[in-house]
């Protein structure tokens, strides 16, 4: 798809350029430019297009710089034109349009072999649009005003024909200036709302018509920042005062939001009663750091109305004005309920203690749509007070947005939460009230700042209070505890997993495990037998889940002493986490009298046994005489040689315990010594 | 190579608990529970669904609305768009989903948000809108999943953190590949230590609208009703400018995506591959200090003769532009370098890998790396209780009001990176950073360009 033709203004935001001199024609070849295969050419390092007879140009073709599409610039270059046609005709397109099969739309520096038209600036769309001679403005509503300032002709004198010639080409802003061997030809100021173009390609044409030839050498285009504009705030400044249209006007402010001082503030601020450029304007002067900017918005607030008035609080809130607070606390009372929401926003925004004095102030007898938006600044301001210290500020508001009846729960919840947390520990009680009571807003916010108090030793505290809440807040707050990872939870949690509702001693036991430590080990052995089938499970995960060494030995501590089932549980969680230090007892229990315990420790055993583990199982296998076991046995051995073993090391230990083996053991071993001899 | 036994033990931990609730059937309870579904955990009944409300409901919208639809506990209510296409297309969806005719729809994100029966809120608008809307939506109470890139300005991506930690509400922003296994294996080795010591990374950012970024305004056509498309409010708190569908497509240029006052630059690919970089790195909570921009490196890539400035194909891994953090570590961003989009790389003293859409596994230094695949993205699935699906770990954290994986401040931060990334293209310059105080350092005209003025307000 191609660019819609009705683009008006492409504008760049591009800066601060790097000004510096760029050869577009390198005097070789046709690097950087894109022509009708065929027409172009270097010869005797001139840019050349010729046509002939033979050859003839039917219609324009264009050699287009694929450099860019620049805005502001000085194009100079030299030029000839072949004599032997009176009509020869070329031209230079610059801010322009590329069109299909090397075409292009927009302004041309014209040139004939004659002279005639050099120094004309010619628009496709509009034709010779400016004369040489001439200073010609065109307004916004395409209406042209031309002014003769020279003779055409006396002017042309500085034309060679048939020698070379040398175009200067100034494109500044909406102005285009054409000079010819340094003579000044026309002067073309363009601010069509519908054909004015600040930007575009820069292209080199060959005409049509009868044959000619036209050549072009030492083609330098240079950004204008460094060279004519040496004041590029002044000359925006001066655009902004001038007739200019809106469009170049925003562009205009885009620009001094980055560069303006406090110099250009009034060309601003005048703009700010325009609805067309009101914002524009705003965009600028936040930009701008210096105070007069500030100033001069605080100024307009008393002449302006509607969205115009609105939007200069709201950009002295943007700037964080602080003294604008009264006049904007004015605008509470105002009739347009726009004004009075960004005044307000304005407020919050700028936080200090005076505006937050109007804030409450207005909240006195507040309409209810003004005190939501109260709130919300208010909650704004308590936010920045307390990034200022200022916490005594901020603990009035929240405590007066707690339990305001009209606080939205966004609003309650958020000022619960601020209550709690920034009275640290002495905010406990306020906190365990807020959970323990029914609003869902402040359930939740007294949770958050439970974890926000972690380090205040909220932890403890809210512990202690599990056995005042209802089951259903009771899991929430062991769920809480869990994430806190503070060990003085522990008794707390585990009276709630010992004897509350079922759901909150799952959510007890679940929140231990996070916790907990080897001291854990024998009560959560004692739920591992629970006769609720999930707290067992639950239980048992626990004791997988704790951490550290400790715990590991004090499961071993417990393998050793339980029975039945409680002890095949326990295997289980062994094996889970792959308890060296229980391998011993395994072994014991591996061929011990009861066979589900034996079958077990065996599996169990296999699930982390390792090479080194091979002579206790091959041990073992001597004394098993029962089936299961003895398949069982075999996984394990497989497993032990996987984990780190070698053939080598192996095969022969499989192979001695064979030759003594049990005739019910014999087959498995060699099963096994073939899977071993088989990863030779 | 040994994986850290703090993260071996946690996870053996968590499989036991997976084991245990597949055989018995215990469900992880949800740490709290939104309002409206207080009481129960377990099963969503119909009254304790997440009720969710979609603002902003084009194609994207409707992709991340159809995902949301796909969770059991999930009830969307209502969709907002401002233009009446999109509203009818989104609400057709999800009535075809429940097989009834319930949802609302609306113009006004406002009236949206103001439901108090609306618990969550997706917000997939255009780019503007992103923050904005996610703003009114937190100050509603609403927690928020809110498309990528967060913020159009470094102020807004403030603003929006402080909205966050001041409403207490759960925040995602939409960058999805944090939740995609391949990626998260690749930050995966990069946590572990299986690159050793990582010093350089690379960042796609291949998908590049327009360069240099500006605007383009077309002459005014006659504006639609407001019930057709409300352009208004599509234009939100951007510079007024006539309407024009031409805007309304993302690209070609004038689409939105191509211009400055609707869309960002670099940052669009940014917010998905520096974010991923940054939270891989354990760097989400700060931004990138030095940012070199080299203008030989940029302008070889404009040059004539080289591809259009939108998405590149390829995969030579030629420097863009580079930035540093604190730490040493420095980022790469380049405009091809994958097979796929939003790619990735991790280079360390002892392998790389690297990433992209559409890699079923990742590109590694060393087969050995890949053999832990599932692996690995298992252990961290588990170890930090994330589900491997970004909407998912949004709902889950909103049950459980844990902080989601690309919460707000990540967002923000990552965002810093990128947005800064293109300020150096604007400006054709290098910038330094100060993270702490959020300002550039010596640089008085880059630090303007830090806010945009609004032009007007939509604050609830």
């Amino acid at each position: 798809m191609t660019i819609p033709a009705l683009i008006l203004i492409a504008i760049s935001l591009v800066t601060s350029a790097m000004a510096q001199e760029q050869h577009l024609f390198n005097g070789k070849d046709l690097t950087g430019w894109d022509g009708k295969p065929g027409w172009w050419y270097v010869e005797d390092g001139v840019l050349t297009s010729e046509s002939t007879p033979e050859k003839p140009c039917r219609r324009a073709t264009y050699l287009v710089w694929t450099g860019g599409e620049p805005s502001d610039f000085e194009l100079t270059l030299d030029f000839k034109l072949s004599p032997q046609s009176p009509k020869s005709n070329s031209g230079v397109q610059i801010r322009s349009e590329r069109r299909p099969d090397w075409d292009t739309f927009g302004y041309q520096a014209d040139m004939t072999a004659t002279g005639n038209l050099v120094g004309y600036v010619y628009h496709h769309g509009r034709g010779l649009i400016a004369a040489r001679g001439e200073t010609v403005t065109i307004a916004a509503d395409g209406k042209r005003e031309a002014r003769k300032l020279e003779n055409a002709d006396q002017l042309n004198a500085a034309y060679r024909p048939g020698e070379w010639n040398h175009y200067r080409i100034v494109c500044n802003g909406p102005a285009i200036t054409l000079y010819v061997n340094d003579v000044l030809m026309c002067e073309f100021t363009d601010h069509d709302a519908r054909q004015a173009r600040s930007k575009g390609i820069i292209a080199l044409q060959m005409h049509p018509g009868p044959p000619m030839k036209v050549q072009f050498k030492n083609i330098v285009l240079k950004p204008l920042n460094d060279t004519a504009t040496s004041d590029p705030e002044a000359a925006l400044v001066r655009l902004l005062q001038s007739d200019a249209g809106v469009q170049e006007k925003s562009d205009a402010c885009r620009r001094l939001r980055q560069i303006g001082s406090a110099a250009l503030v009034p060309a601003l601020a005048a703009l700010l009663d325009d609805p067309a450029l009101s914002h524009m304007a705003r965009y600028a002067l936040l930009g701008i750091p210096a105070d007069a900017a500030s100033e001069a918005l605080r100024a307009a607030l008393g002449s302006l109305q509607g969205e115009q008035l609105s939007g200069v609080a709201l950009t002295l809130g943007e700037r964080g004005d602080a003294k604008s607070v009264d006049a904007l606390a004015g605008l509470i009372g105002h009739d347009d309920p726009g004004v009075v929401q960004t005044a307000v926003g304005a407020l919050g925004r700028i936080g200090t203690p005076e505006a937050i004095i109007h804030l409450r102030a207005a909240s006195i007898d507040a309409s209810e749509s003004l005190q939501t938006m109260l709130n919300s600044a208010l909650l704004h301001t308590a936010g920045k007070a307390t990034d200022k210290g200022r916490n005594e500020e901020a603990l009035a508001i929240y405590d007066d947005l707690r339990v305001q009846s009209r606080a939205s729960d966004a609003v309650r919840g958020a000022a619960v939460r601020g209550a709690i947390v920034l009275r640290g520990a002495e905010g406990f009680p306020l906190m365990i009230e807020s959970i323990r009571g029914e609003d869902p807003a402040a359930q939740e916010a007294g949770l958050m700042a439970a974890l926000d108090l972690r380090e205040a030793g909220a932890a403890p505290f809210l512990a202690n209070a599990l056995n005042s809440l209802p089951a259903e807040r009771q899991m929430l707050v062991a769920g809480v505890l869990g994430e806190m990872e503070d060990e003085r939870a522990i008794p707390g949690l585990l009276a709630l997993a010992k004897a509350g509702e079922p759901g909150a001693r799952l959510a007890a036991i679940r929140s231990l495990a996070e916790l907990g430590t080897g001291s854990l080990v024998p009560p959560l052995v004692e739920l591992m037998q629970d006769p609720d089938a999930f707290v067992a499970a639950e239980a048992q995960s626990a004791l997988s889940a704790l951490k550290g060494q400790v715990a590991d030995a004090a499961i071993v501590e417990r393998l050793k002493a339980v029975e039945g089932a409680a002890c095949i549980k326990l295997i289980e969680v062994v094996a889970h986490r792959r308890i060296d230090g229980a391998k011993p007892v395994l072994a014991g229990l591996m061929t011990g009298p009861d066979a589900d315990m034996r079958l077990a420790a065996i599996r169990g055993y296999g699930r982390f046994a390792a090479a080194d583990d091979l002579g206790v199982l091959l041990d073992v296998c001597k004394q098993s005489e029962n089936p299961t076991d003895i398949t069982a046995l075999g996984k394990a051995l497989v497993a032990a040689y996987r984990n780190g073993g070698t053939a080598a090391a192996c095969a022969p230990q499989v192979a001695t315990a064979l030759e003594n083996a049990s005739a019910q053991a014999k087959p498995m071993l060699e099963k096994v010594l073939r899977r071993i001899g088989g990863a030779r | 190579m040994k994986m850290d036994s703090k993260l071996r033990r946690e996870s053996t931990r968590r499989e036991f608990v997976k084991q245990i609730a597949a055989a018995g059937g215990v469900a992880a309870a949800p740490l709290i529970i939104p309002g409206s579904a207080l009481g129960q955990g377990g099963k969503p009944a119909p009254g304790n669904r997440i009720v969710m409300g979609a603002i902003g409901v084009g194609g994207r919208g409707r992709g991340d609305l159809r995902a949301f639809l796909g969770q059991q506990d999930v009830q969307v209510v209502a969709v907002c768009d401002v233009r009446k296409q999109n509203r009818e297309n989104a609400a057709g969806i999800v009535n075809a989903h429940y097989g009834n005719s319930d949802c609302a729809m609306y113009r006004d994100l406002r009236e949206l948000l103001a439901r108090p029966d609306i618990d969550a809120v997706l917000i997939a608008t255009g780019d503007r809108w992103h923050a904005p809307a996610s703003i009114m939506a937190m100050r509603a109470g609403k927690d928020v999943y809110s498309e990528k890139p967060g913020s159009l300005t470094i102020a807004e991506g403030r603003d929006l953190v402080d909205t966050q930690q001041r409403y207490g509400r759960v925040f995602q922003t939409g960058a999805q590949r944090a939740s995609l296994p391949n990626f998260v294996f690749a930050g995966e080795l990069l946590r572990t230590g299986r690159l050793g010591e990582v010093h350089t990374v690379y960042a796609h950012l291949g998908y590049l609208p327009e360069y240099p970024r500006g605007n383009t305004v077309l002459p005014a056509q006659p504006e639609p009703s407001k019930e057709v498309l409300d352009w208004d409010l599509w234009l939100g708190s951007a510079p007024w400018r006539d309407y024009n569908p031409a805007y309304l497509r993302t690209l070609p240029a004038p689409g939105w995506y191509s211009q400055y006052d609707f869309a960002t630059g670099v940052a669009m690919w940014g917010s998905h591959t520096i974010l991923q970089c940054q939270l891989d790195l354990g760097l989400g909570e700060t931004s990138a200090i030095e940012y070199e921009y080299n203008h030989e490196l940029v302008d070889a890539h404009f040059a004539p003769g080289q591809p259009s400035s939108r998405w590149r194909r390829g995969t030579d891994l030629r420097e863009f532009m580079t930035v540093r953090f604190a730490n040493g570590v420095k980022l790469v961003g380049t405009l091809t370098g994958w097979r796929g989009a939003c790619g990735v790389r991790y280079e360390g003293s002892e392998g790389w890998v690297s990433t992209a859409d559409g890699y079923s596994r990742p590109d590694v230094s060393s087969p050995l790396l890949l053999q832990e695949y599932d692996k690995l993205t298992r252990d961290y699935s588990i170890r930090n209780q994330r589900a491997l699906n970004h909407v998912r770990d949004f709902l889950n954290c909103v049950k459980s009001r844990r902080t989601p994986v690309t919460y707000a401040g990540v967002a923000h931060h990552t965002m810093t990176t990128s947005l800064i990334m293109d300020m150096c293209l604007d400006l054709k310059r290098s910038l330094k950073w100060d993270p702490v105080k959020e300002a550039f350092i010596g640089d008085d005209e880059a630090n303007r360009l830090r806010k945009r003025a609004a032009r007007k307000t939509w604050t609830v």
